[in-house]
């Protein structure tokens, strides 16, 4: 129910006494989608505008590898390096963390079979809390302000904007986990929580424990007062931490959950040892812990090398399982799997690009092999202290598979969103051109940061990551595409019903309608007695 | 006349533990937020050793006696949470406005220590001090308005023994709030 709609029993009372004009009671759509507590409203929009968004951050993305692969001629040089230091920003934070976000928000109340979301108020505060915040942080951006911007309110306004944005996902992923903790039924214990509520679940005590550590720095920083180029060389370098490993990994920890339920639901098989899966989607979480290693010292310590290289681990094992348990039922290939697989996939190139940074630190005196990290600093590859290295393709990877994971699950469970699903044929087109998008766009920083070619080989290696990232781009228009055909009735197509996650998905959500009504479910739940209730319900029918 | 039945059907709880858990991960977040900052601080502390604190001085009285009142919040918003799971609903509202008292003396003495410090912004030592005291009298400031609210809520008949966690939620806050200043007058008071 939006919360500006006119509770029921005042509708009566709508003509005065006085015999004066009737009191409006209907709410205009406009009303219904700007007061809503409905988890699917706010989940739909986040989706939809963190797409926008991140495809907007990725041209940005381009233009800044194409100015260093231009050799700095592409742009002017106080454009480039503003966009050069606030890209990340965007693909992270209005991007990559409110698509997870927004999926989780529209999910995870189904999959705990809950009717509405933890404190649906809070949530629609998340929403417009982080909208505002994004809108503010682009246009300072676009008014020579942000991060290395000439104008002091501007780039004061693009720093405080960052801190609205943090504030805001803390306050949205602090609503799911409450809905996974206290909105399950009777008999679905932790250990029974779909995949990907429960990957949420980490998510949020990941985020809860890193991103308040930034919005401290921010915070200090904004105490300090500081002139536009302090904002530049030292509110920026104090936050940059979050860009590199571990804390980076954050954003794709809910990646195992999305790819582990996908699996689950288009084989209509059950994940042999869940439980081991559950801990492997903890441990990628523990070792995705951040905050700790904040400085270049940090950075050298075994701890950190044991991290960076434990971390892939957890991926290959979530990989294997889910392979397995697809393996095992009647595989049925959709675009939402190829495209969370390539996800996998590109997030398994990102942590062995980790674990070759955590490799490379170690040895007597010297490192046991040289390899240039690199930052964002200035994207320039003649800048011999900063420029691409193998930490900003790893960024750049890990975004893309956030990416190719949102655009994944968003097709995956297109029929739970809206209305009769996306065209699977559009997802089956979209994922080579995501794949390769999302390859191209880090693997050029990453060879750049391990081979060390001369300046020429730098700017085609760099020429490779821009590219990528328009490629990507397209990718994301072309599911931003299918998603407004869908939401103007464009397009009607639906999966097949008898092959489909409809007919073989285990958990909650699929016994929902498309999209689910108000209130989630019009039938009873079954009891939980395991941990896919809706294959049981099925067997049970059978029998 | 329908008559009103003698026992009447009670009406569905809301979900089991919703606002406590909400606050347990909200304390987490804000936890991690002072912690940042006091280690931000510590860090700037450690670099700056020979010329930290050189001009003013951190009396000790002040220190022991906001975490004396804020201790003695503790146990009077545990009473108010004794009080309302046997519905002792006089002594809840006792026990809240107690609390309340001590939170309002605890920002009083802050902003007295501040004055008797004389720490500039400009300082080196400024911005993180008064980032990490300053971020802890929001905490406080904020705990002290979530009594309020359920207080008030627990006037409107919200929460009783049957459902008690409203006040519980607010000890919890109240309580990681002592917890996380006896972090910050060991680490910037005491330890100088």
């Amino acid at each position: 129910m939006a919360l500006t709609e006119t509770r029921p029993q005042a509708a009566g009372a709508a003509s005065r006494p006085d015999g004066g004009a009737p009191e409006r009671t209907q709410v205009t759509a406009v009303e219904k989608v700007l007061g809503t507590g409905d988890h699917k409203t706010i989940g739909r929009i986040f989706i939809g505008a963190s797409l926008l968004f991140v495809m907007s951050d990725l041209v940005m993305a381009a233009l800044v590898n194409l100015q260093a692969s231009a050799g700095g001629d592409f742009l002017e040089a106080t454009i480039a390096n503003r966009l050069s230091l606030n890209h990340p920003l965007g693909l992270l934070l209005c991007g990559a963390l409110p698509l997870m976000l927004g999926l989780a928000i529209y999910l995870v109340p189904l999959q705990v079979g809950s009717p509405t979301i933890a404190f649906p108020r809070a949530a629609a505060a998340s929403l417009w809390g982080w909208l505002l915040g994004t809108v503010l942080f682009v246009v300072a951006l676009l008014i020579k302000g942000s991060y290395g911007g000439s104008s002091e309110t501007m780039t004061r306004l693009g720093h405080v904007s960052v801190g609205l944005v943090v504030l805001s996902l803390l306050t949205g992923v602090l609503t799911v986990m409450v809905t996974v903790v206290s909105h399950r039924p009777a008999g679905m214990t932790l250990s029974r929580v779909p995949f990907f509520s429960f990957s949420m679940l980490v998510t949020g005590a990941l985020w809860l424990s890193t991103l308040p550590v930034l919005l401290a720095d921010i915070t200090l920083w904004q105490i300090r007062r500081p002139g536009p180029s302090d904002f530049e060389f030292g509110a920026y370098p104090a936050i940059e931490w979050v860009f590199h490993q571990p804390a980076i990994y954050i954003a794709a920890i809910p990646l195992l959950g999305i790819f582990a339920d996908v699996c689950g639901s288009l084989s209509g098989q059950r994940q042999r040892n869940y439980t081991v899966i559950q801990s492997l989607i903890v441990a990628f979480g523990a070792l995705s812990f951040g905050p700790w290693a904040q400085g270049d010292a940090a950075r050298e310590t075994l701890m950190w090398i044991v991290a960076a290289v434990a971390i892939a681990l957890p991926v290959i094992a979530v990989l294997g399982g889910s392979i397995d348990t697809l393996r095992r039922g009647k595989l049925a290939v959709n675009g939402g799997l190829i495209l969370t697989l390539s996800s996998i996939l590109v997030l398994l190139l990102a942590v062995v690009a980790g674990a070759l940074q955590g490799l490379a630190t170690i040895g007597n005196k010297d490192q046991l092999f040289d390899l240039f990290a690199g930052g964002f600093t200035t994207l320039t590859p003649s800048t011999p202290s900063s420029g691409p290295g193998v930490a900003v393709g790893q960024f750049y990877l890990v975004i893309a598979a956030v990416v190719l994971g949102g655009l994944g699950a968003t097709f995956h469970w297109g029929s739970r969103i809206w209305k009769g699903g996306l065209p699977s044929g559009a997802a089956l087109a979209l994922a080579p051109l995501g794949l390769l998008g999302g390859l191209a766009f880090g693997i050029g920083h990453v060879v750049i940061g391990i081979a060390q070619p001369d300046a020429d080989g730098a700017k085609a290696l760099a020429a490779v990551s821009g590219v990528g990232a328009i490629v990507l781009a397209v990718a994301v228009l072309g599911g931003l595409g299918a998603v407004v055909a869908v939401a103007a009735g464009k397009s009607n197509e639906t999966s097949d019903p008898a092959t489909g996650p409809e007919a073989l998905g285990g958990t909650f959500e699929w016994l929902t309608a498309s999209p689910p009504a108000t209130g989630n479910f019009t039938i009873d739940l079954p009891t939980v007695e395991s941990e896919y209730p809706v294959l049981d319900r099925n067997d049970q029918g059978a029998n | 006349m329908a008559l009103i039945p003698a026992t009447l059907t009670a009406p569905p709880l809301p979900r089991r533990r919703q606002l406590l858990f909400g606050t347990a991960f909200a304390a987490v977040g804000v936890g991690m937020f002072e912690l940042a900052l006091v280690g931000t601080y510590l860090a700037e502390r450690s670099a700056h050793r020979a010329t930290w604190l050189t001009e003013n001085v951190i009396p000790l009285t002040q220190p022991n006696m906001q975490l004396g009142t804020l201790v003695l919040g503790s146990i009077f918003i545990q009473w108010a949470v004794w009080a309302i799971a046997r519905n002792e609903r006089g002594q809840a509202y006792l026990g809240l406005g107690l609390t309340l008292l001590m939170g309002a003396a605890f920002l009083n003495q802050t902003t007295f220590l501040w004055k008797t410090v004389g720490l500039r912004m400009a300082q080196q030592e400024g911005p993180t001090f008064y980032a990490a005291t300053g971020a802890h009298f929001a905490i406080v400031g904020i705990a002290m308005a979530f009594i309020v609210l359920m207080g008030i809520r627990t006037l409107g008949g919200q929460f009783s023994s049957r459902l008690p966690d409203g006040v519980s939620a607010a000890a919890l806050f109240w309580h990681v709030s002592v917890a996380l200043y006896s972090v910050l007058w060991l680490a910037v008071y005491i330890m100088k």
